[in-house]
């Protein structure tokens, strides 16, 4: 029966190969057992064909006889996903390191700032790919030649790991906090090294055919860098606690108080008329600087709201 | 009702799944080879497919329940299996659990039909 050869065969492919040879040898015995028992000692070609049909295809039975047909066991997903977050953080921060070093060391030309900030974001996500592509090979072998449900990522957890864990509102994802923290950092850099950018941005602008309604004035503007720069850092701090240890009491005030401070100084750009030159209208950053003073109010009036109502009402 | 049926099929399968392993420790006191043990237990009413017994002998061959030989005297080679000595001591704990579990089961369905 060259049918049943060839299933046997198509089958063996796609076996294990330390044990193909047994499982082949078996396979044709027990198939032919059924033909024999359902058909007789001759049975037809369509006959053979549909106990081979009933018997499924070559994959199906190949994967009956494997441990696991997993690619990465499902005790490694965790564990995979979890290197996987650590890389992206780790590329994410070494480009930026790079990035900003080259700020600090080259003369950099607005241009180059802004083209440099794209290219972290590819590099990132190139080497991400690539970083993925070894991971994954590495947990395949892992899956391969471990003995299945050895690992185990919570082998030593116990309760006790339970205490420092505070009940209040959700703080702000982990993922958050850590993209936070890395737009925060280069955000200081940049306006730090280069705040002509807002003249730049300016000038694009209108090259896009739009008539502004006043302009930045660039040496005030310089004056808002140290407390802009220092309300962000104090974030970068906020955001590091609630990705180490989770939300506080301590954290949810110096949250609210941040906020208010943030709105404040937003405040007082958006209505510190020396800001702004040849003023005839609001279309410019002046709506910009209103439009995120009006959201941080609203933010610190609902964090405020949140605070008093977890920590102080239901305490 | 499609669902319903399909629902029923798959909880049905993991019912009989279960008691799989010991239905096949408990036939495998003599030497047997594949196709007579799914005979054999489709004829006391254990409702199974040869592509699913073959790799389960071969995984309790792999885990020492099951211990094989092969024939190789007849018109064509044939693979046999009994239950080992470690494959009766497993059995002879599968079997008590299986009585409690029996026990247990037959305490809630008296209760639930009372």
């Amino acid at each position: 029966m060259k049918i049943l050869d060839q299933y046997i065969y198509a089958i063996g492919k796609k076996l294990p190969f330390n044990a193909r040879k047994e499982i082949k040898t078996e396979l044709r015995s027990l198939l032919l057992d059924e033909i024999e028992a359902k058909y007789g000692e001759h049975p037809s070609q369509d006959q053979v064909e549909d106990a081979i049909r009933e018997y499924g295809s070559p994959r199906e039975v190949a994967n009956r006889y494997k441990s696991s047909n997993q690619v990465i066991g499902s005790q490694f997903t965790d564990l995979f996903f979890f290197i996987a977050k650590i890389i992206v953080f780790a590329l994410t921060v070494a480009f930026t390191v790079i990035f900003i070093i080259e700020l600090f060391t080259n003369n950099l030309t607005s241009n180059d700032i802004l083209t440099g900030i794209g290219k972290i974001l590819f590099n990132v996500f190139n080497a991400s790919f690539a970083a993925f592509g070894w991971l994954t090979v590495v947990f395949i072998l892992l899956t391969r030649f471990s003995k299945g449900d050895d690992f185990d990522m919570d082998e030593d957890w116990s309760p006790k790991e339970l205490k420092d864990i505070q009940i209040g509102p959700e703080g702000e994802s982990k993922i958050e906090s850590a993209i936070t923290i890395f737009f925060i950092l280069l955000l200081i850099t940049v306006i730090n090294v280069a705040p002509q950018l807002i003249k730049v941005s300016e000038r694009t602008f209108e090259l896009s055919g739009m008539h502004l309604g006043h302009y930045v004035q660039l040496d005030v503007f310089k004056s808002y860098l140290i407390p802009l720069t220092i309300i962000w850092a104090a974030e970068v701090v906020y955001h590091t606690f609630n990705l180490f240890t989770g939300k506080s009491k301590a954290l949810a005030i110096y949250d609210v108080v941040l906020e208010i401070i943030g709105a404040l100084i937003m405040l007082s750009m958006a209505f510190n008329m020396a800001l702004y030159t040849n003023y005839q209208t609001i279309l410019g950053y002046r709506a910009i600087f209103m439009l995120v003073a009006v959201i941080v109010c609203f933010e610190s009036i609902g964090k405020l709201f949140k605070f008093f109502k977890y920590y102080v009402v239901e305490k | 009702m499609k669902q319903k049926e399909k629902i029923i099929e798959n909880l049905t399968g993991e019912l009989k799944r279960g008691t799989l392993v010991l239905s096949v420790l408990l036939n495998t006191d003599k030497p047997t080879y594949g196709y007579s043990l799914v005979k054999s237990l489709q004829d006391q009413g254990i409702d199974i497919e040869q592509n699913t017994l073959y790799p389960l002998l071969r995984r309790l061959e792999k885990q020492d329940l099951l211990a094989s030989t092969w024939d190789t005297t007849e018109s064509r080679p044939r693979k046999y299996y009994q239950i080992s000595p470690l494959g009766q001591e497993i059995l002879e704990d599968l079997t008590k659990q299986w009585q409690q579990t029996n026990d247990i089961m037959q305490k809630m369905l008296r209760t639930t039909k009372a």
